[in-house]
This record gives C-alpha cells, structure tokens and sequence, in this order.
C-alpha cells in the first residue's frame, strides 16, 4: 500500500510513458489500473439506468479507484456520487474481453 | 471527453477496431438502443437474504430495467451489480418452454396434462406400493410463501408425508438450531438499522463485501460517517471483508472459530467484563452432549442398523442445565494462549477483540453467514457468539445485537416461517409435537392423523434414500441440488440409478439438476407470477406478477394445485371466489397470530413499499424483540424478555471446540473452502446467462497462496487438478486478487457447473442442525 503515499503530481510527472516501465515493476497501483492498449472505451450499458461498465483490469484493485475517479486522472469518468466511491465494485465490475453468451458455449 | 454510445460505435467501426470489446459490433444498432420504460412496479430482488427493494420497468410486455427502490428501507436506492442484472435473467435464450419427458438419453416434448398426469401417477404408486415415506419434495429458499406453504400442506397434510426438504438445509439449518437452542424461537432479534447503530462490528467468517455487498455499504457509509468505527473480520483467507475495510483482522485455522469464541468469553469472564446484572435476570447455563460425530456414515443416523425408514432415528441433542460456576469452569481451559495455539490467532489480538467487544461505550453487531452455518458443529458456534452478546448485555436494543445473515431471498420467509423442512409445521410449530399436529390439522381441515408424527428425512439423508432406492419420487422444485450439494456426484449417480426412481424438476434453465432428470417441468420466474419473499430482518415483501412467462411456462404455485387435484387432494386449494393467493396467505397468517409471529393482512403487504418487518401487530411492524418499548410481547416493567423460552431466559451454552470431519494429512496436504463471488449467484444459472455478469467472472478458478503455487510449479492462468476422496476438478489458478489464501488453503466458488467442486466436498454435517459444512475438507493439488 506504501504505493498510495506517492502524490498524484508525481503521477503526473511520470505520465503515460511511464505505464508500461511500472506495470513491469508490478500491480497494486494505481496507474497500474489504467487501461491498456485496446481496453479504456466506454462500455454499452445493460439498459438505460444500469452502472456503468469498467472497461480496465479491476480483480486486482486495491481501495484505489478513487486515485483516477475522483480526479479525471487518465482521462477516467468522474464519480457522480462522491460519496458511494468507498465500495465501487459492488455495482461496477469489469469485463473478459467479447465472450460469447454463456448459454451457447456450455456443454449440453 | 463524453462520447455518446452512437458516436463510440461508430467511431469503433471507423477505425475498424476488432479488440477486445469488437463483438459488440455485431449487434445491431437498434437492438443496442435503450428502450425506456413506461410503467415501473415494486419487487424484491431476487437474489441474496438482504431483501433489497426494486422498481421494476416494464415496457409493452417485457422487463427492461430495474433501479433500487428509494422508498425500500433495506436498500434505500442502491443494489449491486446482480440486483440491477435482473431484468436480463429472464431473457436467456435457453429458457424452458416445454413440459419435457426423458427419453433414452434426450427429452421429447410433451402436454402439461400429460406432464402432471405422469407426475401424479408415480406419485401414487409409489405411495401405494412403498408408503407417503418413499415420495419427497426438495423445494427452495427462492420459493415464494405462497409456494412453500402450499408445498408443505400438499405434503404433509395431504400425502401424509414429511419428506419435505429445501435448500436452506444447506444454508440456513444451523442458525435455526442455533436460535431455537438459545433462544426457543426462530429468526433474528434485531434487524439492519442496527447496521447504521453500532460501532463495531465483528464479521466472523463471512465475506459480507461480496456476498451481501449491499448491506456491507450500510457499514461502510456509517464508518464514514463516523471515526469511531470498528470493523474486525475473523475470517479463514484474507478477502474484501479483510484487507481495505477491516481495522482488525484475524486470520483463523478452519473449525477453530469455537476455540476463540470461548476464549472471547474467558477474557470477557476473567476480566469480569460481563453484565452481570443482564446475564443474572436474563440468562441460564446449559450443556450438551459432546464428541457427536460427523454424519459421513451412512448408518449414522440409523443407530448403526442398515439405513432404512424404520431404522431412521436422527441424532437429536440432549440439554442439561449447569451454574454459571460451571461454565465458568468450562471457560478455564479456552486461555488467550490455548485458543492461540489451536487457532493461530496471536493471544494479544483475542485480548484486544474480546476487550473491544465487551467495551460498555461500544454498541456490538455481530455478522456471520456460511463460515458459521455451513460447520460440523454449526448450532455450537452459533450458541457460542450469543453467549458473547449474553453476557456482555448486547442484545435486543438498537445498535446491539448478533445478526445472521442469509443467502436465500426467503430462506426466512419461505422455509422457515411457512415450516417447509422435515420437521416443522407453519409458524414454528413442530411436526414431532402433538398438540401442534393438531392445531395444523384444524387450521388445514385436514383429519389430524394425516400429519405423520416422525420428521422426514433431512437433506443429506434424503438423497442417500434416493440413492438406495428408499426414496422412489421425487419432486426437485427451484434449486439445483447436483450442484449445490456436497460430494455431489454420489448423488447425482444415485438419481440416476433407475428402478422405480422418478425425478421431477421444476427449472427455468438448464442445469446440473435438469440433466438427470426424468422430467422437467417449465417454470415462470420472479416477476413471471405474484409472489412474497421473506428476508433476513424479518421483513415481508409482496409483488404482483408483472410480465407473462415464455412459451408454456407456469409458476410452481400453478403446478402445486394441478398436481393436488390430479392426486384427489384439489380441496386442500379449493377456497371458492377468493383469489388464490390471497386465500392461501390469509389462512397461513392464522398459524402465527397472537404468537409473536404476527403477520399482517395480505393487502396491507399488496401496498407497502419495502415490506415490513414481524411481528406486526395493529399494522406497527417490530424493529427489536425481547425488549420493552419496540416489541408488542414484552409486557411494561418486564425490560427484556426471551419469551420463546418457558421461563423467559435465553440460554448459554457450555461448547466445546471440536476438529473438523476431515483435515489435510499427508496425502491430501491442502485445505479446500467453497464459497461464492460478487458477480454470480449460487449455482449460476441465472448469473451467468447475463452478458455483463459472465463477462466479469468468466468461470471460478482456484485460489491457491503463492508460495503454494510456486511449489506446484503452477503459474496464474495455469490449470490445476484438485482432487479428494470423493473426486475431482480442474480448475485455473489465481494467486491474489480479490482473495488471498494463506499457505496451504484453496479457495474454489462454487456457481461454475465446469467447476463443479462439489464433486470433491464433503458430505459430513452438523448431527443437531443437519447442514452439510462446505467449507472444510483435504484435498490434493497437481499441475493440470
């Protein structure tokens, strides 16, 4: 977690190009959750009303979501309920690339 | 940079992106465009035991989304990610539409006559070649009461049988034992304002981010609100109930949660810590038969005679009372220091805990779901954090309170309050009881002789019966047993014997279950029918059926009465111009009136958005039993009462810590704990044939601790073999995450039927409440 104590100016500082070098030293930060190549598009939702889609790596998301979400760090959507953000992913989950239904690929 | 959905699509198209989210592409644009809605109606939601509340949106026919309802006191607006998943678990394109008849290894349609025409003939059959004890009905804590009601009077008061058993077995038994043991009655004393009342809350073995995300963000809004706050999480693996919220965490060796709750009550004693006022008034001192087994033998519950009906004599505790001298002496050997050793949880941290609790400033709310009742000596740990609450006085006031959690949307409503296990009758009364056979005949109109004195056989026995051959038909009704059951392939074998065996299941989709069935029968779901579930907080919820079922799919109320009739039992239901459900519901409330469990009319449920809690008396609902001032029961001057208890004393219970049914040894080194994940529910059936819910958790992997993985030369994303007496599954590995187990443990969800892990569980269970424990047994590991 010593991770969090690392202001966001410096995140700033070390920007994008830094992405690729940090996610080589490890997860568990917050830049580390941003969205990768090919990932970051907002998402359709499941109706009009439903929580939005996380469209970046979440499993291993540890209480940092509020580092990009409260602020547009990395161009992330900002929270619209400031004061929900301490459990996001009870409503907002990520999602495995374009699986097909479940229904047609179980086994009969 | 606000990019409305159109504009992303076709920018996505333009730039020809075929990534990771490309298929979406395929849809077309009018199918992806929202429809709004034009009508929106109440329900609860259909998932876990909180009871969340939903508006329901409803446009030419069809769900088309759902928001939480504000006015729902459980909720207050908010659901999870399943909650608002709702509306798609309806439309899976496998939904059964059809009456179908097994045939060779295949299934034939056939008509709804001929469907219960069948049902009803092996139904007698069997009755009239093997007796009432060779049919069963294995129903559901996600069957509505109007559903579980009727079930058990079809059963029990029609076919004189007392096989009726439904899942909450498998969840909810040995909170039951537990309440009735210490208490005398059913069901939670206090409710989820205490949620937003206390200041520390002790989560013991229960994942409750995950698996009640929604009640568990009441916590965390109020330990945002207020500093002062504790969160301490017992728990086996660390998870989302541990590692971000918790300020205390424990980490516990599995079954060894008796050792620290005694040791809890050593220091709270030793430290004179307790209320002794409250525990002199209020409490007496039991104990109970000890080293009672596991319930692996087939012939445990036989007294050792080869299993049969005339040989079933379940094992039943036998209480004596002792002094608060001997508890005390009782108490002596559960030191700080022996708990430690037996637990791994260092002695300074039971200090500080048991310190926390006791602490008279602090208001106490004790959580537990699975960890407790899913246990060997389930009633045991569930007496042993009551006497916590006992001691120290908190109990029964707002803020103060033990609260089990339930996984069922009416595990309480349904299974419990309507009696439809082996032993009950509606309204908490007891088939064994004779005086309560009577008041049931009476309420029933039914000659009392039909009820049949002796409890049928409970779940696991039940399935042992069809196995052998004892139990020849049986109805499985909303759930999913070749799942859901431990050392599920015994089972699913056993259904599959042939003979004179007739397997009925009422399903939506296909399942594990369906598979070996003989026949299946359609079913309408949720808002598909008229329907009232029953929550954790005691809270009655009603909502109308909204939406027409597909195809020739008819609600399990539906099928209930058409079996009746074709079984010549059709005036059990008949009750003239009065709509059915409301008749049924209105003779139901008449078991619990002026018993404390007090129901109120059936239209008063029609209006009230967000349900109310029981008893309702004069239209109040009750948020505090047992205490003077919330509950209509105590009377002025009496303070608190535990009035399901003959002298108005809730007990406290001398348990000792006892081992699992099966550790790890050598040859099967590992721990294996089951359990679920946010994303998916129970058996998956329903979760998984939603696009955004499958998307989030594809299927379950193994959680195994790194070092673990690094021994077995197994890489995250790797496939591991995990293998037991009973059986096997594969599995990919994950090492951290959203779980972390520690060294020696594995952690495998049980809604993946490619996963199926209840091939390798064990079907041992507690000998008082009968409920299998899925959380401990040895396995070994291989790279796959």
């Amino acid at each position: 977690m010593g991770d969090r104590t690392m202001s966001r100016d410096t995140w700033r500082k070390i920007g994008i190009a830094g992405t690729a070098l940090l996610l080589a030293l490890g997860g568990g930060t917050a830049l580390a959750q941003a969205p990768k190549a090919g990932e970051g598009k907002r998402l359709p939702r499941a109706y009009e009303g439903a929580p939005p889609l996380i469209p970046h790596e979440v499993e291993n998301r540890k209480a940092l979501c509020q580092d990009c979400h409260t602020t547009g760090e990395q161009d992330a959507p900002i929270t619209p309920h400031p004061t929900r953000t301490h459990f996001c992913i009870a409503c907002h989950v990520g999602q495995t690339g374009a699986l097909p239904p479940f229904e047609k690929t179980r086994p009969k | 940079m606000k990019w409305s959905r159109r504009e992303f699509l076709a920018s996505s198209v333009a730039a020809g992106v075929t990534g990771a989210f490309g298929q979406d592409l395929l849809v077309p644009l009018e199918a992806q465009a929202q429809v709004p809605a034009d009508r929106w109606q109440k329900a609860p939601c259909r998932f876990c035991g909180a009871g969340c509340g939903v508006l329901v949106g409803l446009r030419r026919g069809r769900v088309v989304a759902v928001k939480g309802d504000q006015e729902c006191p459980v909720n207050r607006g908010l659901l999870c990610i399943k909650g608002y998943s709702l509306p798609k678990i309806l439309y899976g394109s496998d939904r059964f539409t059809t009456p179908l008849l097994r045939k060779g290894n295949g299934f034939v349609p056939i008509t709804w006559d001929a469907a219960l025409d069948l049902t009803a003939k092996k139904f007698k059959e069997a009755i009239a070649a093997s007796g009432p004890e060779s049919v069963a009905a294995y129903f559901s804590g996600q069957s509505t009461i109007f559903e579980g009601y009727a079930i058990n009077k079809l059963m029990k008061g029609g076919l004189g049988s007392n096989n009726l058993e439904g899942n909450p077995r498998l969840c909810m038994a040995s909170a039951v034992a537990g309440f009735y043991s210490t208490f005398g009655m059913d069901e939670p004393m206090g409710c989820y304002d205490d949620l937003d009342l206390a200041d520390a809350y002790f989560l013991w073995g229960s994942n409750m981010a995950e698996c009640h995300p929604v009640l568990f963000s009441r916590i965390m809004e109020h330990k945002h609100q207020d500093p002062r706050v504790r969160i301490v999480s017992l728990q086996t693996f660390t998870n989302r109930s541990t590692d971000e919220p918790a300020d205390i965490v424990a980490l516990f060796k599995p079954n060894t949660d008796l050792a620290l709750a005694n040791a809890m009550a050593h220091v709270i004693v030793k430290e004179g810590l307790y209320n002794q006022e409250f525990v002199s008034k209020h409490a007496t001192f039991k104990k109970g038969i000890e080293n009672i087994g596991y319930g692996v033998k087939d012939t445990d519950e036989y007294a050792a005679h080869p299993p049969g009906w005339a040989a079933y004599k379940p094992f039943a505790d036998r209480a004596q009372a002792i002094s608060f001298e001997d508890y005390r002496a009782f108490l002596e050997t559960y030191t700080p220091e022996y708990a430690a050793e037996v637990s791994g949880v260092p002695p300074g941290q039971i200090r500080e805990i048991a310190r926390l609790f006791a602490d008279p400033r602090r208001k106490c709310m004790s959580l537990w779901t699975m960890g407790f009742n899913q246990h060997v000596r389930g009633t045991w740990i569930n007496n042993l954090v009551y006497n916590l609450h006992l001691l120290t006085g908190k109990i029964s006031e707002p803020g103060n309170g033990p609260f089990s959690l339930t996984g069922q949307p009416s595990a309480c409503g349904t299974t419990r309050e309507t009696g439809a296990l082996s032993h009950l009758l509606p309204g908490g009364l007891f088939v064994a009881n004779p005086e309560h056979r009577k008041r049931a005949a009476e309420i029933w109109r039914v000659p009392v002789e039909r009820i049949a004195p002796r409890p049928g056989y409970h779940t696991v026995e039940m399935f042992r019966a069809l196995d052998r051959g004892d139990i020849k038909v049986i109805w499985i009704n909303t759930t999913n047993p070749f799942q859901s059951l431990p050392h599920a392939g015994r089972y699913a074998k056993g259904a599959r014997k042939g003979g004179e065996r007739f397997v009925i299941v009422s399903e939506v989709y296909p399942s594990e279950t369906s598979k070996v069935a003989d026949l299946i029968l359609p079913s309408a779901m949720w808002v598909e029918k008229e329907g009232m579930f029953g929550n954790s907080e005691r809270r009655t919820q009603h909502w109308q059926k909204m939406v027409e079922p597909p195809g020739q799919a008819r609600d399990d109320l539906w099928q209930i009465v058409e079996l009746a009739k074709r079984l010549g039992l059709g005036s059990l239901f008949s009750y003239g111009k009065e709509p059915l459900h409301k008749a049924l519901f209105e003779e139901y409330r008449k078991f619990g009136l002026g018993k404390a469990k007090d129901l109120a009319p059936y239209d008063v449920y029609v209006k009230v958005r967000g349900g109310l809690r029981w008893p309702v008396v004069d239209n109040r609902e009750t948020r505090w039993r047992y205490r003077e001032g919330f509950d209509p029961y105590v009377k002025p001057g009496e303070g608190v009462k535990f009035y399901g208890q003959p002298d108005g004393r809730a007990v406290i219970w001398a348990r000792p810590y006892e081992p699992a049914a099966e550790a790890p040894d050598a040859q099967y080194p590992f721990w294996l704990t089951t359990g679920r994940v946010l994303e998916h529910w129970h058996t998956g059936t329903m979760t998984r044939r939603v696009r955004e819910l499958h998307r989030a958790v594809p299927f379950a992997s193994v959680w195994l601790a790194a070092e673990d993985a690094r021994a077995l030369g197994v890489a995250a994303g790797q496939r591991v073999k995990i293998t037991s007496r009973r059986g096997e599954v594969v599995a990919q590995a994950q090492v951290g995450g959203r779980n972390s187990v520690p060294k020696g443990t594995v952690f495998v969800p049980f809604f993946d039927e490619q996963v199926l892990i209840n091939l390798v569980t064990l079907d041992a269970y507690d000998p008082i409440s009968k409920q299998p424990d899925f959380k401990k047994c040895a396995v070994r590991l291989e790279k796959a």
